[in-house]
């Protein structure tokens, strides 16, 4: 997860913070600063002593814990350990208690792209903290996030899906929502007609076109079932996995 | 080098290579061999879009074949299009787009990942070379067109370049638009300019037309004035286009940096280095963020359920 140059970048960057023996996880605390501006939507890791950048300033510390990821197309985890953060799904956690860094689609580039321990912690740890710092501050989010559960997953492949294994990805991630699937199934299979006034994925309360994205992202995904000819079938250890939820 | 070359070598970047051009012919020449078997001589294959406007770009392009019968065929549009749409789904896996009959297993390896080949059923009118189309959108059925006005329009316009240019960061910024929009678009944008052979102040432009200008714009067919373009793309689609444009006129307008430009084109991924941070120097790990560096922050996503870790 971590190569020996990173180490030793990580010890002088973050002191306070620990590597194991196997170099899987990396535990501390984390101090930061970041500013984020609003006006021109760019974030900046104020990493360097008297480092500025425009926007709004915020510092915070917390204690975190990050793993190896489950396999190389998967991000190595994050925990944010303490009680100063609920890790829950309003604030962008799984139910495991790991934190949603970012999309699936994206998660899939940055894996794709080779992304680097140092990249990982300034690109995705930092801007992930900043949010939940200016969430406890502000009650409100800095930047637009995605939505929960499916229609995020479905925003996420509108806004950056571009292939075969993106689709793969969203497809899976979808299915793991099991009392929504059957739902979803015909919603990606088009046994159910769409259209701008069809229910949101999101639930009853809003329609596809109050949530332009998440319309756009299934269209765009079910024309990439049908390009890619992919199937939407569970497997069966999908299927049992269902069963025991 | 200057943001006037980079567009130059850029452009030229997107041009199709040899063997990309000779998989076209050749599924050009193999879906035109089987229209032929199955409906003889009559129908009149050629190519269309982007092929002949000569506005094709290698990042992302597909192949148009229209297919378009006699007037003296007797039997309804609909007929006709169901017709070719069957035989061709014998052979090929294929969808129905609004008015094409759309084959995606037909690609070579050098071809985009959604590389896809459309075929545009449609039957002359008597003593001209407009055509009927079979159209499933709208309150109508059929749709009156000419390929060849289109072609001289875009052609003729002298903005082929900016409109390639500008299909390309549409592209590459994951903008939503309809390429007959865009194309269509840059013409009426560039109407009077000054700037058509001017890649960088002409994209200028362009993206402030799309800024301000887009989401008003009436864009009619040029061969055919009840064809009302503009209405093809809902207004929020406009907005988040006119947003989208904004965003990259926040970055170059005004600029020289060649680092501003190659982030409009995504061609530094989407991380760039803001000049009034630190010195821009990568750290001493692989791959480290550089002190300084400014980026737009990824969205966080509330999956709901395990992810698995």
């Amino acid at each position: 997860m971590i190569t020996e140059t990173e180490v030793a970048w990580l010890q002088t960057r973050y002191p306070n913070l620990t590597v194991n023996a196997a170099r899987t996880e990396i535990s501390g605390e984390l101090v930061f600063a970041a500013a984020y501006d609003k006006a021109t939507d760019t974030f900046t890791p104020l990493t360097q002593p008297g480092q500025t950048a425009p926007g709004i300033v915020l510092r915070g510390s917390y204690e975190i814990s990050i793993k190896k990821g489950r396999n190389d197309k998967t991000l190595p985890t994050l925990q944010v350990l303490g009680n100063k953060i609920t890790p829950i799904l309003d604030r962008h956690f799984y139910d495991t208690g790991h934190a949603c860094l970012c999309g699936p689609v994206e998660e899939i580039n940055h894996m794709s792209a080779g992304i680097s321990f140092p990249r990982y912690l300034e690109v995705l740890v930092y801007p992930f903290l900043y949010a939940q710092r200016h969430y406890d501050t502000h009650e409100e989010w800095p930047w637009k996030d995605y939505p929960h559960g499916s229609a995020g997953a479905l925003e996420s492949f509108y806004r950056a899906g571009s292939t075969q294994e993106h689709a793969e990805v969203c497809i899976r991630k979808i299915q793991l929502n099991v009392p929504g699937w059957p739902r979803m199934e015909k919603l990606l299979s088009g046994q159910e007609h769409v259209n701008g006034a069809t229910n949101c994925v999101c639930g009853p309360r809003h329609k596809m076109r109050e949530h332009p994205a998440v319309w756009y992202g299934l269209l765009k995904l079910r024309q990439a079932i049908a390009g890619y000819d992919l199937s939407i079938q569970k497997t069966a250890q999908q299927q049992d996995e269902s069963v025991k939820k | 080098m200057t943001p006037q070359k980079y567009l130059e070598e850029l452009l030229a970047s997107q041009d199709l290579s040899p063997r990309q051009v000779l998989d076209l012919e050749s599924h050009k020449d193999e879906v035109t061999k089987f229209l032929q078997a199955q409906f003889g001589s009559a129908p009149k294959i050629k190519y269309a879009g982007s092929w002949v406007k000569g506005t094709m770009i290698s990042d992302r392009y597909d192949l148009d074949i229209v297919c378009y019968f006699l007037h003296t065929d007797s039997r309804s549009l609909k007929e006709i299009r169901e017709d070719v749409a069957k035989r061709l789904s014998a052979k090929y896996l294929t969808r129905q787009k609004s008015s094409a009959e759309r084959i995606l297993d037909l690609k070579g390896v050098a071809a985009p990942g959604d590389f896809h080949i459309d075929v545009v059923p449609g039957r002359f009118i008597e003593g001209s070379d407009d055509v009927f189309l079979h159209v499933q959108y709208g309150d109508k059925e059929r749709m009156l067109t000419n390929l060849k006005t289109h072609i001289d329009h875009i052609v003729g316009s002298g903005c082929v370049p900016l409109i390639r240019l500008t299909k390309l960061w549409a592209h590459r910024n994951r903008v939503e638009i309809k390429t007959f929009v865009l194309e269509l678009f840059v013409i009426d944008a560039l109407t009077g300019s000054r700037n058509k052979g001017n890649l960088k102040e002409g994209f200028l432009e362009v993206l402030k037309a799309f800024r301000d200008d887009f989401a008003t714009t009436q864009l009619i067919d040029p061969a055919n004035t009840n064809n009302i373009v503009s209405q093809l793309m809902e207004p929020a689609e406009k907005s988040a286009i006119a947003q989208a444009a904004d965003k990259t006129l926040d970055g170059i307008d005004g600029s020289d940096s060649l680092a501003d430009w190659q982030a409009a084109f995504l061609e530094t991924g989407t991380v760039t280095t803001k000049s009034s941070g630190g010195s821009g120097v990568a750290s001493a790990a692989a791959g480290a963020v550089a002190s300084g560096t400014s980026f737009t922050p990824t969205r966080q996503w509330g999956g709901s359920h395990d992810n698995g870790n």
